[in-house]
């Protein structure tokens, strides 16, 4: 662990991201007490301004605060993407694992099953997840979780499977321990490393679509101040106050080049030889 | 048998003394200004009017949103029509009227020669027809209600149709102008009504040329229609964009030439846009806030008073309207009724408020989730704006946006707190009834108010206007104090033009449209 | 490349093709609300609704729903838009031509920029070139599709500059300036994003195949810069590139979906939106049977013709 983290600090990538990750942790903590209004209050002579010393970022078209908006929204953001990652992460290595276990003709079903899934377009199985649960912020988190899963399922039984061949796995099960025994004690240890890795990247991956769902009216509802329904409500009036747009768009950008870098960094530190991103 | 006389054209025009059932000329409404067309009215040319709602079918009996208004007033005509700028009753199909003193029994003659595009002559039977039609719930008719407390209707001769109502009801051929009230043939509507639904059997100006349901329909002259001259245009396309963003792109685009139904936010846009013309009209179309009476909280009068008094109007009107409109009360009756009484609206008191709340029995304030369909987005708009200008009085609102779908099935008319949205009506008696009188059809909020009843059904019988004046005013006043509904602000109908297009005209009622008066000036471009 | 790989990848994508037609026909049937009640909207009385739902064969049990629809699927007929009463297929086709242009020109002038700009960054490593690529391309990465668009409409289709139109699509008939400058925008969102992509796989791609044995051969062999990247390490890192690009069209039907909605492109993302809002069953389960497949394809073609560049690779 120590090593990884030498290595993390010696890339540039693993620094900015870092550094960029303890912002986003900040905003998490702090976000909202930072605001120098309240996110719903109304400024009804100030609508639709530009940013001014009062409005360091200008107002919306209820006169609200901007930056108090963007400020609150961080946490919800940030939250979404980590636990809708973690959901997705949890529920796609269960089934990896699990199947990766059973072998024979489940392991073939479920993955081909499972295959049929990768195989529909992440922002596409989405959209019909949240179609079917209806509109809000729980549903679109969970659509992103259930997007996520299959992926996090490939790895997951790959590890698994060049486990399963191992001695001590044999041993464990010539001693008649439970399936479930195996694969908690034996098995999942093996699949965290890579399956972290890969989530870490993904947290960018579960942010932008959360964002994007919201923005297509599948995720938060107003008067949330959620990033990607800010920039939704805004397009009725971008034309007169595109601040509107570019405070929410590049807060959307920023954490997820945080975790975007960080997980690139955290990839080349435990497997220097794989050199590139996604 | 003597017989009070009036609708002719010259009455309308001048507005002279007609006696005790005819004060029609007030009827005009203040803010629609029938803007003078530059130039001499050209003929010919292909108008295309973009529409966010589809059209189901063509049936004009049924029909219920504004786009379907537009085609039904296109293909067919009524006995009367609603005059191009107010809510007065002008001749249609019927060149005249005539009703018995007390206004129980109404004759309407039609006008010579009139036929069908499919070309049968326009006679009584079709009047008695539709009009059976209409009442007979089978047929389910929105407008069985809105046509007038109509007893039974006989044809006399050729000519001439003879209505009894239940009742005297001076307004009767105001109702008529109904947008469900156009005349059918008998043949097809007893025969077989379904072929309504796809094809043109009408007597209006202009005849149906092509259908692609959820895409466009196309109108074209037709050329035997009684108002010679009329319509200028060769042909009108009503095309359908689901979505407003691509219809905005449209026009500004110069791919259709009118968009019908436009959006509050996109107005100080579109208006600073080259080659699009902003309008706007007056109008007594609202927003309101049902609250719904025979269930908690709202069955307190103190919440809902309390709700009305922490309300900043102005600020309702100027966040969620761009200030398009003009405050209003509870009362759905506006400035541009004719019996509109000017009661004023309590005034934002929010110490006041939390003081009646905690009467109440919410002194630490009331929690309350408010459903807001997705469509119009203005729905949305509102409940975040009511939500935050009264929460200084303790009222924590939870705003809920549901889909359209989910809020037809399980929200409208079930719920105890929703945004609902409704055009103005022809006059006082038609919204009333339609809203609030406890048999009303649509009526939400279960107010269910004795008073309010007779009210509305007295002035339905009153032939003295002072004396209806006066009930319609206790009505309205009885609204500001019982709150059935809170009613933040009237709004202005807005809608785009190309600056080519002359003699369009807004007419407040919203499903009124009036195309025949349409032509298009220099510059316009040539469609198919 | 074998007749027996072949006709497996074949196999696989045709069983993906059924599951993921039965993972939609599964979702829309679990859907809440009515369709009748939508097409009739809030007005309409009973009768008309046991009729309607009597006419669209919602009353059907839900295997006979499904096998009708599949067998439809099969034979072109793919039933009725509940929404604007169209048959489905032929708005299908219709919107997923017009994405096709959108797509194609979108792939087309990335490939024409990402791919040189990957391997000026590959080989001159740490240079302008190589640091800029990297620092855009995580911007490019971490923009969501939605906020691009969405900033390219602020800055570039205000109504009064009128620089461009802000949405909206006219076709080749009306003219070839009224067909790009609908198109300028909406490809230049998408090249934005995949640009990002393919520019950092190619370098990175490039990078790998540099260092690699046979290149360091040809360079001891005395053969010239310019031919040992030509020649050797272009060729193969084209491999790998070929198959993002290939892959990326999993990420454009995602971002088509987005761009199309911001800038009211009438394409198969708009459609599949318009029926997820109006709960237009037979267009849902159309539009997203058609995306899956598309993307199935894209990623068969992908398969078949790595396997096809490179003859060395084995199979199983």
């Amino acid at each position: 662990m120590a090593r990884v983290g030498r290595i993390l600090l010696r890339s540039p990538m693993g620094v900015i991201g870092g550094a960029l990750l303890l912002l986003c942790l900040g905003l998490v903590l702090f976000g909202p007490a930072l605001a120098p209004y309240d996110p719903t209050r109304f400024h009804p002579a100030e609508r639709l301004q530009g940013p001014s010393g009062a409005f360091w970022m200008g107002t919306d078209q209820f006169g609200r605060d901007i930056l108090s908006r963007v400020l609150a929204g961080a946490r919800a953001t940030i939250l979404f993407g980590v636990i809708a990652t973690a959901l997705g992460t949890a529920l796609g290595t269960t089934i990896g694992l699990a199947s990766g276990f059973a072998g024979g003709r489940i392991d073939e079903v479920v993955m081909r099953f499972n295959d049929s899934l990768l195989a529909i377009p992440g922002l596409l199985k989405a959209l019909l997840i949240v179609t079917v649960l209806g509109p809000s912020t729980t549903n679109a988190m969970l659509a992103v979780a259930i997007a996520t899963a299959p992926s996090m399922a490939r790895i997951a039984r790959s590890v698994t499977l060049s486990v399963r061949a191992r001695d001590y796995v044999a041993a464990a099960i010539a001693r008649g321990e439970g399936a479930a025994f195996i694969m908690a004690r034996e098995m999942l240890p093996n699949v965290i490393a890579p399956v972290i890795v890969e989530s870490t990247i993904r947290v960018a991956f579960a942010i932008m679509t959360g964002a994007t769902l919201s923005f297509l009216g599948m995720g938060a509802q107003p008067p949330a101040s959620d990033w990607g329904l800010m920039i939704a409500e805004a397009r009725n009036f971008m034309h007169r106050n595109p601040w509107m747009v570019v405070w929410p768009g590049l807060s959307i950008a920023m954490v997820a080049i945080a975790f975007n870098l960080f997980g690139d960094a955290l990839r080349d530190a435990l497997n220097p030889r794989s050199g590139h991103g996604r | 048998m003597s017989q009070t006389r009036f609708g002719r054209r010259d009455v309308l025009k001048g507005g002279a003394a007609l006696g005790a059932l005819a004060a029609t000329g007030q009827f005009a409404a203040r803010g629609a200004h029938a803007q003078g067309a530059a130039g001499t009215p050209r003929r010919g040319g292909t108008l295309r009017v973009s529409v966010s709602q589809r059209v189901n079918h063509l049936n004009p009996l049924t029909h219920i949103n504004n786009p379907e208004y537009m085609i039904g007033e296109m293909m067919y005509a009524g006995l009367t029509r609603l005059a191009a700028t107010g809510m007065a009753p002008e001749p249609d199909l019927a060149e005249r009227w005539e009703a018995t003193p007390d206004a129980t029994q109404w004759t309407f003659t039609l006008r010579e020669g009139l036929t069908f595009h499919h070309g049968p002559a326009v006679t009584a039977k079709d009047v008695v027809a539709t009009f059976r039609a209409i009442l007979d719930p089978a047929t389910a008719s929105p407008g069985r209600r809105n046509v007038g407390p109509i007893k039974s209707v006989t044809d006399i001769d050729a000519r001439r149709v003879r209505f009894e109502l239940d009742g005297s009801f001076a307004d009767f051929p105001v109702n008529l102008a109904y947008s469900n009230a156009r005349i059918a043939p008998a043949a097809i509507l007893e025969r077989d009504v379904k072929a309504l639904d796809t094809a043109g059997y009408g007597a209006g100006p202009f005849k149906l040329a092509r259908y692609e349901p959820g895409r466009m329909v196309r109108v074209e002259r037709f050329e035997g229609y009684y108002n010679r001259g009329r319509p200028y245009l060769d042909a009108v396309e009503q095309v359908l964009y689901p979505d407003l963003a691509a219809e905005t792109a449209a026009i500004v685009n110069a791919e259709t030439d009118i968009l019908l139904l436009g959006q509050p936010s996109d107005f100080p846009r579109l208006s600073r846009t080259q080659g699009v013309v902003a309008m706007r009209t007056p109008s007594g179309r609202f927003h309101n806030l049902v609250l719904r009476m025979d269930t908690p909280p709202f069955n307190d009068i103190r919440v809902r008073r309390a709700l009305q008094m922490a309300l900043d109007r102005q600020a309702c009107l100027d966040l969620v309207f761009e200030g398009l409109g003009r405050v209003a009360t509870a009362s759905p009756i506006s400035p541009e009724d004719r019996f509109h009484e000017a009661v004023p609206a309590p005034r934002r008191d929010v110490a006041g408020a939390r003081r009646l709340l905690a009467e109440a029995g919410h002194p630490q304030g009331l929690k309350i989730a408010l459903a807001c369909a997705n469509r119009p987005p203005t729905r949305t708009a509102l409940g975040v704006a009511i939500k935050e200008l009264v929460r200084p009085a303790g009222f924590d609102i939870d705003v809920q946006t549901i889909p359209y779908d989910t809020y037809i099935a399980n929200i409208w008319r079930k719920g105890n707190f929703y945004v609902g949205t409704f055009n103005m009506q022809a006059h006082e008696d038609a919204m009333y009834t339609l809203l609030f009188t406890s048999d009303a059809p649509w009526n939400d909020a279960q107010w269910n108010n004795r008073r309010f009843d007779e009210l509305i059904y007295g002035a339905r019988r009153t032939l003295d206007n002072n004396r209806r004046k006066e009930m319609y005013a206790e009505a309205q006043r009885l609204m500001v104090s019982e709150v059935p509904y809170l009613i933040p602000f009237y709004e202005d109908l807005l809608s785009f033009r190309r600056p080519y297009v002359q003699g369009y005209n807004l007419h407040p009622r919203g499903g009124v449209f009036m195309l025949e008066n349409v032509w298009l000036a220099e510059g316009a471009p040539r469609r198919g | 490349m074998s007749l027996n790989y072949l006709l497996k990848r074949l196999l696989a994508t045709l069983l993906t093709l059924w599951l993921v037609s039965l993972v939609v026909f599964g979702i829309t049937q679990v859907l809440p609300g009515n369709a009748a009640q939508m097409i009739l909207g809030e007005f309409a009385t009973p009768e008309a609704l046991e009729a309607l739902e009597r006419r669209l064969g919602l009353d059907a049990p839900v295997w006979l729903q499904y096998a009708r629809w599949a067998g439809g699927i099969l034979v072109g007929d793919w039933g009725t838009s509940t929404g604007t009463s169209l048959p489905v297929f032929g708005q299908v086709v219709e919107n997923l031509g017009r994405s096709m242009v959108l797509a194609g020109i979108a792939l087309f002038v990335v490939t024409l920029l990402a791919v040189p700009l990957g391997v000026m960054a590959a080989v001159r490593r740490g240079g302008v070139v190589d640091a800029s690529v990297s620092v855009f391309s995580y911007l490019g990465v971490s923009l969501p599709e939605f906020v691009t668009a969405t900033l390219l409409v602020v800055f570039l289709a205000r109504p009064e500059i009128g620089l461009f139109p802000a949405g909206g699509y006219a076709p080749l008939s009306a003219g070839l300036w009224p067909f790009l400058s609908h198109l300028i925008l909406p490809v230049s969102a998408l090249t934005l994003i995949l640009m990002a992509h393919i520019s950092r796989q190619t370098r990175s791609e490039m990078v790998d195949v540099l260092g690699a044995e046979f290149v360091r051969t040809a360079t001891l062999k005395g053969l010239s810069r310019r031919q040992v990247l030509v020649k050797h390490a272009l060729r193969n890192a084209m491999l790998p590139t070929v198959t993002v690009i290939a892959l990326d069209v999993g990420y454009l039907i995602g971002g088509i979906v987005v761009v199309e909605e911001v800038f009211a492109f009438p394409g198969l993302g708009r459609l599949l939106l318009f029926a997820i809002q109006n709960r237009d069953l037979p267009l849902l389960q159309g539009a997203a049977v058609t995306m899956a497949g598309v993307y199935a394809l894209a990623n068969l073609a992908a398969d078949l013709a790595y396997a096809w560049l490179d003859r060395r690779i084995q199979y199983e």
